[in-house]
């Protein structure tokens, strides 16, 4: 019996691994404006802020309309009301009172003859202990990331939220966390933070603040939820959409009820 | 894969074409229209949480699908030069009644238009030359509609799902072979090949984000992967 092998080789003459960018131009559709509140009610005796303003079509300027001459209240679940003051164009603020743990805080917007409401259980306090840098060597650069350090509580679920503030410039990545596999645990937890965000590596000499907030769960899937929306195409990301928001009317934004602690480093 | 949450997903599908051949089969032609229902459809949910969940199944969405279109398809079989060339003008939508307000969507690799051509050209005895050109409408993707500002970042709007498209597909691949002198034991060819011979950057991924050059900007950004690409080859039998 004849036996036949078939071998193939393949040269490939010069392989042209030219994976590029470039700045197109795509055609968007345009979306009427929409309603964005921002609301944000924490455990610190300070005047606390809700900022109202407007979407704008994609191809404009990122300059967001403020919505002005709102009537914005927040009331807590024992019988407080606090009335908010517009000081600046679309920021109206309250006189200082501090929130307070399991309390659920609710807000009613009244804008463009709308009364949007929405409302948010402020969680216990976990305390951030402190930041230190994990440093990874990477193609043989060092390459310098931040880790918060905190004890979870296992009584009860917790959520995070992370703001980092690099020499007082916020960075473009959005933070959060959870106890679904750190219950109970001291956590480290990294922040990753890479050059693509912020044309800004993490360097020597460089401050950097770290902002904890813990954050109900509605909250959370909202972070979450802009935090896994990044690419666009067959090898990046989810399809897109409209992180969840707590506010009803299908406003966007959000209406947190969170507990605050800020920490600063200087990296070494 | 069915359990007892999940159904089994199921479609039923009517066709119906025209085939002909003609001069004693050296030309196939065929035209087919075709209608597909699609049930039990999977999707996730927004802001679905996959990483490490046992319970991933409390995570899906379950809809249902329609995809129908036409088909036109020709041949040449017989002659120094063969071939075939074939369209496909298509459909493909999904629908969840927690997505796109319920309403219909295109599923992400719908393809409007798809249309490929394939000739091989006998020259002579020893060389043979062929090409391939493939055309296909860009992917159904989800586009910004507007942006706002939320805790200091520039975040978009989206409307409706998969309602934009990426840059269409085209690539033209030509190769030449020649047969090397062989022997009872022993066959071998040499193959000289370009892919993606006019070099065009077909859209691999777009993303957004805030222009670097003026960061009060958001700009699209296109990454393609291959460019030109020549290759050799050499097989060989014995």
């Amino acid at each position: 019996m004849k036996r036949f092998l078939y071998i193939s080789m393949l040269f490939v003459g010069g392989l042209v691994w030219s994976s590029c960018e470039k700045v197109i131009d795509v055609k968007l559709d345009t979306a009427p404006n929409q309603m964005v509140i921002e609301g944000n009610i924490t455990d610190q005796n300070e005047a606390q802020l809700i900022k109202i303003s407007q979407s704008v079509p994609y191809t404009d300027q990122n300059v967001f309309p403020a919505v002005k001459g709102a009537k914005v209240i927040v009331t807590d679940d024992v019988g407080h009301l606090w009335t908010f003051d517009e000081r600046e164009p679309g920021s109206y603020t309250s006189a200082p009172f501090k929130g307070i743990s399991g309390r659920t805080y609710s807000l009613k917007v009244d804008a463009s003859s709308t009364e949007y409401t929405a409302s948010s259980t402020m969680p216990k306090r976990v305390h951030l202990d402190s930041l230190s840098l994990k440093v990874f060597t990477f193609g043989g650069k060092d390459v310098k990331q931040l880790q918060v350090h905190y004890n979870d509580p296992a009584a009860e679920v917790n959520q995070y939220r992370w703001v980092m503030k690099i020499n007082n410039v916020q960075t473009k990545r959005v933070f959060v966390g959870n106890d679904r596999f750190t219950n109970g645990n001291s956590v480290a937890e990294l922040l990753y933070y890479s050059k693509d965000d912020d044309n800004k590596e993490l360097l020597s000499g460089d401050e950097v603040q770290v902002e904890m907030q813990c954050i109900d769960k509605a909250i959370y899937n909202y972070w979450f939820t802009l935090s896994e929306q990044t690419k666009n195409g067959p090898g990046g990301g989810v399809t897109p959409g409209n992180p969840p928001s707590n506010i009803n009317h299908n406003a966007l934004g959000y209406f947190s009820a969170h507990t605050t602690e800020k920490v600063s480093y200087k990296v070494k | 894969m069915s359990s007892n949450n999940i159904k089994p997903e199921i479609s039923d599908q009517v066709a119906m074409g025209y085939f002909r051949n003609a001069k004693d089969n050296t030309y196939e032609f065929s035209a087919e229209v075709y209608y597909k229902w699609l049930k039990n459809q999977i999707d996730y949910k927004n802001g679905a949480e996959l990483i490490a969940n046992a319970e991933v199944e409390s995570e899906l969405l379950y809809g249902k699908g329609r995809a129908y279109g036409l088909e036109l398809y020709a041949k040449k079989t017989k002659g120094r030069l063969t071939g075939w060339i074939s369209y496909t003008l298509a459909k493909t939508e999904r629908q969840f009644d927690a997505l796109n307000g319920g309403n219909y969507f295109p599923a992400k690799q719908d393809r409007t238009h798809d249309l490929s051509l394939v000739g091989i050209y006998n020259f002579s005895s020893r060389w043979t030359f062929s090409a391939n050109y493939v055309y296909s409408t860009g992917n159904a993707v989800t586009y910004p509609a507007g942006k706002y500002s939320t805790g200091g970042l520039t975040t978009y709007y989206y409307t409706e799902r998969n309602a934009n498209r990426m840059p269409y597909t085209s690539r033209l691949d030509i190769s030449a072979t020649l047969k090397a002198r062989e022997t009872k034991k022993y066959q071998s060819s040499w193959s000289f090949g370009l892919y993606n011979a006019l070099n065009r950057k077909n859209p691999y991924a777009i993303t957004f984000r805030d222009s670097k050059q003026d960061p009060t900007r958001t700009e699209a950004v296109q990454t393609s992967l291959f460019g030109i690409i020549p290759s050799v080859t050499y097989n060989f039998k014995f």
